[in-house]
């Protein structure tokens, strides 16, 4: 091995080790595939699902399932097993931090391109009506060469360090050493505190509210986005769609209060359950109307993150029924009850929790 | 583009090199050389479209300029004016100059106007185009010794060449363009050579090595604790500056490295930038061995026409501590770049007057003129001269690696404040790199009580190792001195490897921005 050899013979003895080396990490990186992109798991290992933003589209293309659970980050907690057990399907996740709605019909139409559904629960966060109708993944830094299909930047994926000494010993650990989930597919919750304290060192209202905003004010993207949705759906008659607004704290409305935006949201929501109510394949639910977790806030972790708790709560409402708007009468009295709260939200968090309100300007 | 990117590595520089080599098989010299700059400002404007028309206008008004001066003197070459010698230089060094300043120092100057006089002046948000520093240098030498008459009007292929080589475009070495126009010039350098690419191929890895698996670890706890300047205790200051003076060793002299590895691969030599700094035992002599072609640069076109050492001890003195101020200014549009360029003035104007001091073991062999060289009247022992040399520049650095004066003033402060609140461990925590992640997993399940200790010693062991890394020969030493081996073939194709599959984090280059 010391011997002296010619600059040709150390060029060529380098890229022969170099190739062998890139040959070994890529076949890893493929028999293993943490992130889904090439196929399904392999028979004896788990389903190991913990970082969103790269195993969402490869799991949507690889996976069994029947049923899609579509959210924010304020549905990771579900577990799958939940909707398996109660609508009797074989379902998946599919989860966009912000729960842009843009992004989530793009995750849905993946899942539609490859397999036939039977249900789509879609959770439609208030903000998930009113924020941009766009693309978020490029802007977010999210892992392109994982959604497109373009097979030349998929090196970023095939040669990469993270996914060599940290995805692939994750995924085999998780599979033979922990009682791993797979129904807990990229939950939180374990790691938090749930606790009215807890809300309230996240929150901080400022001391001088923003004048009250036009009730139309997000209007224009409200009818964006609900056209998306209506769109998807029209287009899957065969599958049946859940689509559920969450139940945020009364912290929260109180934040809307604060920036004016109180009558903008109600009217974007009450606009967005009016026309998803016109869809013969969609059943429309208002979790706001539960006054028992709106106003208890040692369930949250924050102003709208609740705990796992909940989560399994909903999933039973949407078996049950319950809060279903099934016609204009069901949906006026909704959102009679929740502009109930949300406009005196200031007026009760004062009255209750004066002491604990941080203020952002003081 | 990112030498440490999988679009360079594949596909930029294998077309590069081939087509290169191809165009130059069928003896098409200045087709070769347009196909290389051609690629070269593919390479630059890759990071912005909008920094190609900077430089191809740059380019264009210094080549002029050199084509005007080359008309005039030819029809005046009897009778050459002196005052339009004069003008032409001042055309060319202020229009450098203020390209220079608009891109760099215009918001910094208008930042400083609002700040003393209240003048509510609207900050332009100008975008930095990368590299301007050191391709405006490059042609500020080329222009100021064309106006001199010192240096030949060059055909626009081979100034296009020198300007625009992609390997030194955006992070230096600082070139001459005597040392390089010969070199495209060169008929005899225009195939492909084994010799020089395996060479090239070493110096390349050597500077990734640096640059990816040393300095983007280091960065991650000297970030941390610049950032949180506030928090730290008088350790994790500490640490944050030994991080910092390590991490932009291997990050600039990582990217020296790659840049002579990929000359030497198109067979063109690039000047050596980095000789062991931090072997140094003088600031001085610090100097002489850190960012070497800056030195010569600021030597030669500063130091040289302000008098150099021979107006006298003050002057001298003073002449000195210019280059040192300018050299501050160069790196940064911040207060923080010019108190550590005047700092470092003042350590070698005092170093110069050979008080007190260590002598350089090589001092001797390391004297370019016949002169012998001078000796400190109290001679220190070599030991405590490294340590105090070593000592200022990590201490400088607390200025240097600072976003402002008070976030430096916060680190001397707590440096000084000798309390140990137990930060040091948070900013251990802050190394995340999946080579360890195993390590910490598994501490973090079974042990977590010992996850600090463990954070800990990873990071001792990460500075151990940069020690050992920077206590070795250096990369000339290890490229050019040692025979080639398969042990070696296979090392280096370790290394290789290792650094491709390290591209996926996020990494920027430090003097991108200067």
């Amino acid at each position: 091995m010391k011997k002296e050899i010619s600059s040709k013979n150390f060029i060529k003895t380098f890229f022969v080790t170099f190739l062998i080396l890139a040959v070994l990490v890529v076949g890893l990186v493929v028999f293993f595939d943490p992130f889904y992109h090439y196929h399904k798991p392999l028979p004896f290992l788990k389903s190991v699902l913990s970082e969103k933003e790269y195993q969402v589209p490869g799991s949507l293309d690889h996976f069994d399932y029947d049923a899609v659970i579509l959210g924010s980050s304020v549905a990771e907690n579900y577990n799958n097993r939940w909707f398996d057990d109660n609508f009797d399907c074989r379902s998946i996740k599919a989860i966009r931090s912000y729960g842009a709605t843009y992004d989530l019909i793009y995750y849905l139409n993946r899942a539609f391109d490859t397999h036939e559904l039977k249900y789509v629960f879609m959770n439609l966060d208030p903000t998930s009506v009113t924020r941009e109708c766009e693309d978020t993944f490029e802007f977010t830094g999210a892992p392109l060469y994982l959604y497109d299909k373009n097979p030349v930047n998929d090196i970023e994926y095939l040669l990469n360090k993270d996914v060599l000494f940290k995805q692939i010993p994750y995924t085999i650990a998780s599979s033979y050493m922990r009682d791993y989930d797979e129904g807990e597919s990229y939950n939180w919750y374990s790691s938090k505190t749930f606790s009215k304290d807890a809300v309230f060192s996240h929150y901080y209202r400022s001391t001088t509210p923003e004048p009250v905003k036009d009730e139309d004010y997000y209007m224009d993207l409200a009818k964006q986005n609900v056209a998306l949705i209506k769109e998807t759906a029209e287009k899957h008659p065969e599958t049946q769609f859940y689509i559920f607004i969450p139940p945020y704290s009364i912290v929260w409305w109180d934040s809307i209060y604060n920036v004016g935006e109180t009558g903008c949201y109600l009217k974007a929501e009450k606009y967005a359950v009016s026309e998803l109510l016109k869809e013969k394949n969609i059943r429309v639910f208002n979790f706001q109307q539960d006054l028992d977790i709106v106003y208890n806030l040692d369930l949250f972790m924050d102003s709208l993150h609740f705990s796992q708790n909940i989560n399994h709560v909903l999933c039973d409402y949407l078996k049950e029924g319950k809060y279903e708007i099934k016609d204009e009468s069901d949906m006026n009295s909704s959102f009679e009850i929740v502009s109930e709260y949300a406009f005196n939200a200031a007026e009760y968090l004062n009255e209750n929790y004066g002491d604990d309100i941080q203020y952002s300007n003081p | 583009m990112l030498f440490n990117s999988y679009i360079f590595i594949f596909i930029f520089l294998p077309v590069t090199l081939l087509g290169y080599y191809l165009i130059n098989h069928f003896k098409k010299y200045s087709i070769a050389k347009l196909f290389l700059a051609g690629m070269s400002l593919w390479f630059y404007a890759y990071f912005n479209l909008y920094y190609l028309f900077i430089i191809i206008g740059s380019v264009i008004f210094n080549y002029s300029l050199s084509y005007i001066i080359d008309r005039y003197y030819r029809k005046n070459s009897s009778s050459v004016s002196e005052s339009m010698q004069k003008i032409f230089l001042l055309t060319g060094v202020l229009a450098n100059l203020s390209l220079l300043f608009y891109f760099k120092y215009f918001d910094f100057l208008l930042d400083n106007i609002n700040y003393f006089f209240n003048a509510g002046l609207r900050l332009h948000n100008i975008l930095l185009p990368l590299g301007i520093s050191f391709f405006t240098f490059q042609q500020l030498s080329f222009i100021i010794d064309r106006a001199k008459l010192k240096a030949p009007h060059y055909n626009f292929t081979n100034y296009l060449c020198f300007v625009t080589f992609f390997p030194q475009l955006v992070a230096g070495p600082i070139v001459l363009y005597e040392e390089m126009i010969p070199q495209f010039e060169d008929k005899n350098k225009k195939s492909f050579n084994t010799d020089n690419f395996s060479k090239g191929l070493m110096f390349f890895v050597i500077g990734l090595s640096k640059k990816v698996l040393l300095a983007d670890v280091l960065a991650m706890p000297a970030n941390h604790g610049f950032s949180n300047a506030g928090f730290l205790d008088t350790p994790s200051v500490l640490v944050t500056a030994l991080c910092f003076t390590f991490q932009l060793y291997f990050d600039f002299s990582g990217y020296s490295d790659m840049a002579i590895g990929l000359g030497r691969m198109f067979n063109i030599e690039l000047p050596v930038n980095f000789n062991s700094p931090y072997h140094a035992t003088t600031v001085k002599e610090f100097w002489q061995r850190w960012h070497i072609t800056l030195s010569k640069f600021f030597f030669r076109y500063v130091y040289i026409p302000a008098g150099g050492s021979r107006k006298g001890k003050l002057r001298t003195t003073f002449n000195v501590f210019l280059v040192f101020f300018l050299s501050g200014i160069w790196h940064g549009a911040n207060w923080t770049f010019f108190i550590w360029g005047a700092a470092h003035g003042l350590m070698v104007a005092f170093d110069n007057l050979y008080l007190i001091g260590s002598v350089p073991a090589n001092a001797n062999q390391n004297s370019s003129d016949s002169k012998k060289q001078k000796v400190p009247k109290i001679k220190l022992p070599r030991f405590v001269g490294w340590l105090y040399t070593f000592m200022f520049w990590s201490l400088s650095l607390l200025f240097f690696g600072s976003d402002s004066i008070s976030t430096s003033i916060t680190m001397f402060k707590n440096l000084f404040a000798f309390k140990n609140t137990g930060y040091i461990y948070k900013l251990a925590s802050s190394i995340n790199t999946s080579e360890f992640y195993l390590v910490n997993k598994a501490v973090s399940m079974k042990a977590p009580q010992y996850s600090n200790y463990v954070y800990l010693f990873l990071l001792c062991l990460v500075l151990v190792i940069s020690a050992l890394v920077i206590k070795a020969k250096n990369a000339r030493q290890i490229v050019l001195e040692r025979p080639l081996t398969t042990k070696k073939a296979v090392g280096f194709a370790v290394l290789f490897i290792w650094c491709v599959i390290s591209f996926s984090q996020i990494s920027t280059f430090i003097y991108f921005n200067f």
